[in-house]
């Protein structure tokens, strides 16, 4: 019982080190999507995205910037921005950016 | 123990839960509303790679409802600069090819990423995309043939989401 006891007391430590920015968050499992921004450009006909992730809450890397989405499809006018967070159990987090635009 | 059994099982299906929900296809793709047609974003594949140096080839795709043409942006890592000219998509005996157009270059940790856009017509991405034959990527440079291909286990799990996007951006097709 002790082991089991100290084996979620490691994994809520771990779980929140590793949780994700959000409106909503679940502290076992996240996964949802939200409005970041939005312009008065009309349509959109490319879609970009950008990324970071995070192990354990120990280790984070990528850039999830708008201007990192915006390039990697060649977008100069943004239409709107949303996000993507993701989680489980606080061991593997990431946060991705997606930019509509022309 | 047996207390904790209904906790650890709670445990182990939140650890199990993307494999469960492997075909949920909202991991898969966006859809936008918007007047002239709905846009499809198949997020990135990173699945891919070199078959001789094993660097990434990172790939996405947009579709456009009642548009006949769809965009591939895709990513490619080298050691010497090595510009595209060509992408190439080969499915067992069909191939398409397309001219690139670059999106950017950059240099980033001791590497050159080159990240260029392809645009093919519908009916050449289903036949790459749904076949049950790994696809290869070719990267026509100045100087090099750069070949890129799938594990067949991870193309099977690919091409299983891949149809159900086509089937939901075009059912008409599959009458």
């Amino acid at each position: 019982m002790r082991k089991f006891i100290a084996l979620v007391l490691i994994a809520g430590f771990m779980s929140g080190c590793a949780m994700v920015g959000a409106p909503v968050t679940g502290f076992l499992y996240t996964d949802v999507k939200a409005p970041l921004a939005v312009t008065s450009n009309a349509g959109s006909s490319k879609v970009g995205t950008a990324k970071m992730q995070s192990i354990l809450g120990w280790v984070a890397t990528g850039d999830a910037s708008i201007e990192a989405a915006a390039k990697s499809a060649g977008i100069t006018k943004i239409h709107h921005v949303d996000y993507e967070a993701n989680s489980i159990l606080g061991i593997v987090a990431s946060f991705t950016v997606v930019v509509y635009g022309e | 123990m047996r207390k904790n059994i209904p906790l650890l099982t709670l445990i182990f299906s939140l650890l199990l839960q993307p494999v469960l929900f492997s075909q949920n296809l909202d991991k898969f793709y966006s859809r936008r509303v918007q007047e002239g047609g709905d846009i499809f974003f198949v997020f990135p594949n990173n699945d891919f790679e070199n078959t001789v140096n094993h660097s990434d080839f990172i790939f996405d795709v947009t579709l456009r409802e009642g548009n006949d043409t769809t965009h591939i942006n895709f990513t490619y890592y080298t050691s010497e600069p090595s510009p595209a000219r060509q992408l190439s998509i080969k499915s067992g005996d069909f191939e398409t090819t397309a001219p690139t157009e670059k999106l950017y270059v950059d240099f980033v940790k001791h590497k050159w990423e080159h990240r260029y856009s392809a645009s093919f017509t519908v009916d050449d991405l289903q036949k790459a995309m749904t076949s049950a034959t790994p696809c290869q990527f070719r990267v026509e440079t100045k100087n090099e043939s750069l070949e890129y291909a799938v594990r067949h286990k991870k193309w099977q799990k690919y091409i299983a989401a891949f149809d159900k996007v086509f089937y939901i951006i075009f059912p008409e097709r599959f009458e």
